[in-house]
């Protein structure tokens, strides 16, 4: 299965020791990446790469996005071919020609979008691909499946019934079936690509410990991460890329924190806590949302020019708030006033009306239209201001669309572009800038900075309190901790559909009050 | 191109660059009919006549007013199959009503029951989110029995011998009256695709339903008026089919509903939605009826023209994967 090459693909023949000074002593590394290149096209993803990765260790590979981190992990994998250089695992020079043949040496991958069938049930998932027959007529042992299941499960701590369909699991648990399929290869490597882009806090946790049990098995874990805390929390050594290079790689022994990991990685020294504190002073109350607290009701007054976010783990119930405010459900236990009046909108397109700007969360199936270009993109909510009888005026919408994309700070090359021409953080700028130009009342952002690199994530968090600080009024849902308490001026936590506190000015402090709250270990005053 | 050429010069937009020379995706199929014609005329003169021309641009007249409407919906990212039955249902229902109701009147009422079988099909698929292929599976059915209660299952042939020669034989400027009527509705469905609202929605229904719900647009709203937009079309193409023909059939033309999706889908315009133009639609069209009119006029039997004609969806569905690949 897979072809041995010799050492010629090397364009050099030094011996390969990266970043590690001399007098340590290390062990011969599992997997080695030496001087890997990639193109795509005009784009030169990888240049002269070399990264080892060695068994019982937890290795982050850490960049923006674009740093080519993703690239490397497709290239383990087996995705693609590299164009230069060798990859070795034990010290043999291996090339793979698809996944499969990866797998078969031992190299699993676990990606953020999830392979699973969805109706198919946990074993069912965790077999597909590993199947033991021959052909497609071949039946399958069912009993044999279970056995084996059960072993995955039980090193997983899976707790579940094996024959439950994986829809019904929670994202947290459809990752840890999705784990436990490429155990099924006994691999020596797993790469995991931004594993906890889609967990809460608490199935974070989870995570990271079975992580470790992973690791402790002596299979050489490679994470693919733009987050610092996966790195500062689950990281035995760390690779830094940055535009296709590779920066440096150093052990984590304590003796940094995650600035100065920061620092390494972006080059400069990046302030993470920067506050905004010359807002312009709040207005009345705009929006009242009466919710379920743990001693009857309450009432959040959200103020004019204020950004309150809502905190808590998947289920709390902040989703379902969200939701009713843009409309997309009739929440079963809140109500809503805004100035004044009772307001429940009965779809989106009825907040779009009350002037409710609204960011969903998942910017590739709720958010950009991929076929279309940027200017439609941008517009879908203006096309009203843009026309006149339902035809729109090209002129006033050229001008119009280049405006706000100038103030968005979105380098484009031409309105009339696609889309997908834009780097991740530019199509999340676009449409931040066309849910923004919709909010006359209050704007709704949902996962603002999922999934885009540092820089983009500051410029979206500038422009937020911009207008804030200009009156608009802003809720916040994210999973990101740091992000909610960084750019909001209140954050409530939320248990089990109950608001549990309040946080004024939030600061680093409170993030472990936060969190408590959150897991429901906070005893709560009356 | 050159490596040495000045940083000012490398750096031209890639998009600029494309659109200074047309993609070849966009002049394969003008090219394929220009050849297809260089060969018509080689093999058989007469047509490149005068008189030929005119047949065949009278002959594209039902299959481009389908198309059109068919290419509504699939832009939107739907289907419409009953179209051949709404006009069927709407031919008859106008025709039976011309003799004592006048023209005017069975004209408008071929357009209503189009439009209200649209409307009932969109309203159905937009406010019970269900699937476009199983609703006007279920609109053909109902709008064929119907056709055939109304006419009682015999073509009727009482039509006012005014309306045939106006719409059916009749000429502007030297061009028959039913190829105008579809070249003004070709030129309004440009018109509404590329410079409104209505518009631009179906793009972004069709192309990201749930991104253009959640930017606040009336998903059921427009999803009705896109099923209407088809039924008026299969209504339009009633008026011009009942003139041509000079009679009602019940079952007026079952195979223009697929011919309209492989038209549709032979232009280039993709079967998944959000995307393509009526131009891409006309070509469609044109490469279809310009096939079937070359076999026609050098005496291809029709069953080999059915056979040649399915080969050359299946081809045309096979070079558009490799086109998006």
């Amino acid at each position: 299965m897979i072809r041995e090459v010799g050492h010629q693909t090397a364009p050099t023949a030094h011996a390969f020791r990266p970043g590690v000074p001399a007098a340590m002593e290390r062990d011969a590394p599992l997997l080695e990446l030496a001087d890997i290149s990639k193109h795509f096209g005009a784009t030169k993803a990888l240049s002269d790469v070399s990264i080892a990765f060695e068994a019982g260790k937890t290795h982050c590979v850490l960049g923006e996005n674009g740093a080519g981190k993703s690239t490397i992990g497709k290239i383990i994998a087996g995705l693609y071919p590299p164009d230069a250089g060798s990859l070795r695992l034990d010290g043999r020079a291996i090339r793979f020609a698809n996944p499969r043949q990866a797998r078969a040496a031992g190299i699993a991958v676990v990606y953020q979008e999830l392979s699973l069938a969805p109706d198919l049930s946990i074993r069912a998932n965790i077999w597909l691909g590993s199947e033991t027959g021959k052909g497609p007529w071949s039946s399958l042992d069912r009993r044999h499946e279970m056995s084996r299941v059960a072993e995955v499960m039980a090193r997983l701590g899976l707790d579940v019934d094996s024959e439950t369909p994986v829809r019904q699991l929670p994202a947290g648990l459809q990752q840890l079936v999705e784990i436990g399929k490429s155990l099924m290869c006994s691999p020596r490597v797993i790469v995991f690509d931004e594993p906890t882009a889609m967990l809460g806090a608490v199935e974070k946790e989870r995570f990271f410990s079975i992580l470790m049990t992973l690791r402790d098995s002596g299979i050489a874990t490679i994470l693919i991460t733009h987050h610092m805390d996966d790195v500062m929390r689950a990281g035995d050594r760390v690779t830094v890329m940055r535009n296709g290079r590779h920066i440096e790689s150093f052990d984590l022994d304590g003796s940094l924190d995650g600035d100065d990991v920061l620092e390494r990685l972006t080059g400069q020294r990046q302030i993470l806590q920067q506050r905004r504190d010359n807002h312009a002073p709040w207005g009345g109350t705009l929006l009242e949302i009466d919710v379920p607290a743990a001693d009857g009701r309450r009432t959040l007054a959200i103020r004019k020019g204020e950004i309150a976010g809502l905190y808590g783990v998947l289920g709390c119930g902040a989703q379902e708030l969200i939701e009713g405010l843009v409309g997309l459900k009739q929440p079963a236990h809140a109500r809503y006033r805004l100035e004044g009046k009772a307001y429940q909108p009965r779809s989106p397109n009825d907040a779009l009306r009350h002037g409710v700007g609204y960011l969903p969360a998942g910017r590739q199936s709720n958010g950009i239209l991929p076929q279309r270009s940027i200017k439609e993109n941008l517009m879908l909510t203006q096309l009203r201001h843009i026309s006149a009888f339902g035809c729109l005026s090209r002129s006033a919408e050229n001008e119009h669309a280049a405006q706000l994309l100038t103030q968005s700070t979105v380098k484009y090359g031409g309105l009339a572009d696609s889309i997908e021409s834009l780097s991740g953080g530019n199509q999340q700028k676009v449409l931040l800038a066309r849910a923004m130009a919709s909010a006359r009342n209050f704007l709704v952002l949902e996962e603002p900075t999922a999934g885009v690199d540092i820089g983009a994530k500051q410029q979206i968090h500038e422009r937020v309190r911009a207008a804030a600080a200009k009156g608009l009024t802003v809720l916040l849902l994210s999973s990101d901790l740091p992000e909610n308490i960084s750019l909001c001026d209140t954050v409530y936590t939320l248990y089990q559909g109950h608001v549990v506190n309040r946080y004024d000015k939030p600061d680093e402090s409170c993030q472990a009050h936060i969190v408590g709250d959150v897991l429901g270990q906070q005893e709560v005053t009356t | 191109m050159s490596n040495k050429a000045l940083p000012m010069s490398t750096t031209p937009k890639p998009a600029a660059a494309a659109m200074a020379l047309p993609r070849l995706q966009d002049v394969i199929l003008p090219l394929v009919i220009v050849l297809i014609a260089i060969v018509a005329g080689l093999i058989e003169p007469s047509f490149m006549s005068v008189d030929n021309m005119l047949n065949l641009a009278r002959q594209l007249v039902p299959l481009l007013i389908i198309s059109i409407g068919q290419s509504f919906t699939i832009m939107r990212g739907g289907l419409d199959l009953s179209m051949s039955s709404v006009l069927s249902l709407s031919g008859v229902a106008g025709v039976l009503l011309m003799p004592d109701a006048g023209i005017g009147a069975g004209l408008a009422v071929m357009l209503l029951i189009g439009v209200a079988a649209g409307l009932v099909s969109g309203l159905v698929i937009a406010w019970f989110k269900a699937s476009p292929l199983v609703i006007t599976l279920g609109m053909l059915s109902v709008t064929q029995a119907l056709a055939l209660i109304l006419s009682n299952g015999v073509p009727i042939y009482a039509v006012p011998p005014a309306y045939v020669d106006a719409v059916g034989f009749g000429n502007i400027a030297g061009v028959p009256i039913m190829v105008w009527i579809a070249l003004a509705l070709a030129l309004l469905a440009a018109f509404v695709l590329r410079h409104t609202i209505f518009g631009r929605y179906i793009y972004a229904l069709g192309s990201n339903e749930s991104a253009a719900a959640k930017s606040g647009i009336n998903v059921k709203l427009y999803t009705a008026l896109v099923y209407a937009v088809s039924g008026l079309c299969a209504g339009v193409a009633a008026i011009v089919l009942t003139a041509w023909v000079s009679s009602a059939q019940p079952v007026a033309a079952p195979s223009l509903t697929l011919q309209s999706i492989a038209a549709v889908v032979l232009g280039g315009v993709a079967l998944t939605g959000g995307s393509g133009t009526i131009w891409q639609v006309f070509l469609g069209v044109l490469v279809l009826s310009l096939l079937s009119n070359v076999m026609n006029i050098t005496g291809v039997s029709a069953y080999f023209q059915t056979l040649i004609v399915g080969v050359v969806i299946i081809i045309a569905v096979i070079l558009d994967r490799f086109r998006r690949n």
